[in-house]
């Protein structure tokens, strides 16, 4: 590759605004003393500052306020997710609270301070209280779920 | 971009990482042209770069927890915008996204010093028109690349990053679709002048 060749290449490169500081350097020694390069130049300069005042095309206004509105509701959904998943972490570990601490005081009633020796019946029964407190809840979490959505429904 | 943008930008993807919807709009005014216009040079047809447009900013909404702030946000949002605009010429265009091999030495058909060339012609007329449609009849990868350089006026590291290519890459990428853009509008005008 001759010397212009390799100018050329970087005359490209110039007009892109993409030399390090030694191609630099060694275009413009060779600009100098060669005038056809440095017009070469121009001209490569030309096209580069033609593609930087091309008219900017924009997007119609209605697709921005669809984008904007379809964008939002995204994280608006999103929010809502979060928050439901913090109240129901939330209502398993009050559930969980509720039923391991009235369990002892249900013992307590029904069976006098030494119910507690029976194991099996115990484990039996924290169960079965287990299961009828979480059917109730989950019924009430049912009931409340489909209250939201006949009401984000009518909204 | 300075200081006091660029502030505003890491307060904006903040607010919206945290969910902020008025972010969201913020940012959309901030990159809508850009994003629309990168999209439109990428794909061409306005309807699929308006849907492109929509999708972007859809999967932002989405992945913005996902996005790691120690990295540039605009690098990210145009990563994301390229990623839809591929997958649609892959499915849909029939176009290699493939960078052409070069047909010979591009620089070797630009002769120095010869007077006014077809190419000032156009310039000193400013047929931007031309000049856009020349641009538009490249390889897809070649309109990416200028467009990101001289009308996004991206630095050279974030197109290399956007593009997941070293940066060597870049400048030969950049190089040769300035060549196959200028010889392109000199064949078109050649052939219009000899009409």
């Amino acid at each position: 590759m001759n010397d212009h060749e390799e100018i050329r290449k970087l005359m490209t490169l110039a007009a892109a605004g993409a030399l390090d500081a030694q191609e630099q350097r060694q275009l413009e020694e060779h600009l100098r003393g060669c005038a056809a390069c440095a017009a070469e130049l121009e001209r490569w300069s030309d096209l580069a500052g033609a593609l930087r005042r091309l008219p900017t095309p924009q997007p119609s206004p209605l697709v921005v306020e669809r984008v904007r509105a379809r964008a939002e509701a995204e994280l608006a959904a999103y929010a809502e997710e979060r928050s439901n998943f913090a109240v129901m972490f939330f209502l398993v570990l009050f559930s969980w609270t509720v039923t391991l601490a009235t369990w002892p005081v249900v013992r307590l009633v029904n069976e006098g301070m030494f119910g507690w020796l029976n194991l099996q019946q115990t484990w039996l029964g924290l169960v079965g209280y287990t299961v009828l407190g979480w059917l109730t809840a989950g019924v009430a979490a049912g009931l409340l779920g489909w209250r939201q959505r006949g009401a984000r429904r009518i909204a | 971009m300075v200081l006091e943008e660029l502030v505003g930008l890491d307060a904006e993807v903040a607010q919206l990482r945290r969910g902020d919807p008025g972010a969201l709009g913020a940012l959309l005014d901030r990159y809508q042209n850009r994003l629309y216009r990168y999209l439109l040079r990428f794909v061409r047809q306005p309807a699929v770069a308006e849907d492109l447009f929509q999708q972007t900013w859809l999967r932002v909404a989405q992945k913005i927890r996902g996005y790691d702030p120690r990295r540039s946000f605009e690098a990210w949002l145009f990563a994301v915008a390229r990623n839809l605009a591929i997958d649609h010429l892959r499915r849909y265009a029939p176009e290699s996204l493939d960078e052409p091999l070069p047909s010979g030495d591009a620089a070797h058909e630009f002769i120095a010093g010869k007077g006014p060339s077809a190419l000032e012609m156009v310039l000193s007329r400013e047929r931007a028109g031309l000049l856009a449609t020349a641009l538009s009849e490249l390889p897809a990868i070649y309109r990416e690349v200028l467009t990101l350089r001289f009308e996004e006026e991206m630095k050279l590291e974030d197109i290399a990053e956007l593009l997941d290519a070293p940066l060597s890459t870049v400048k030969t990428r950049l190089r040769r679709s300035l060549e196959a853009l200028r010889q392109k509008l000199e064949q078109d005008l050649g052939a219009r002048n000899w009409e």
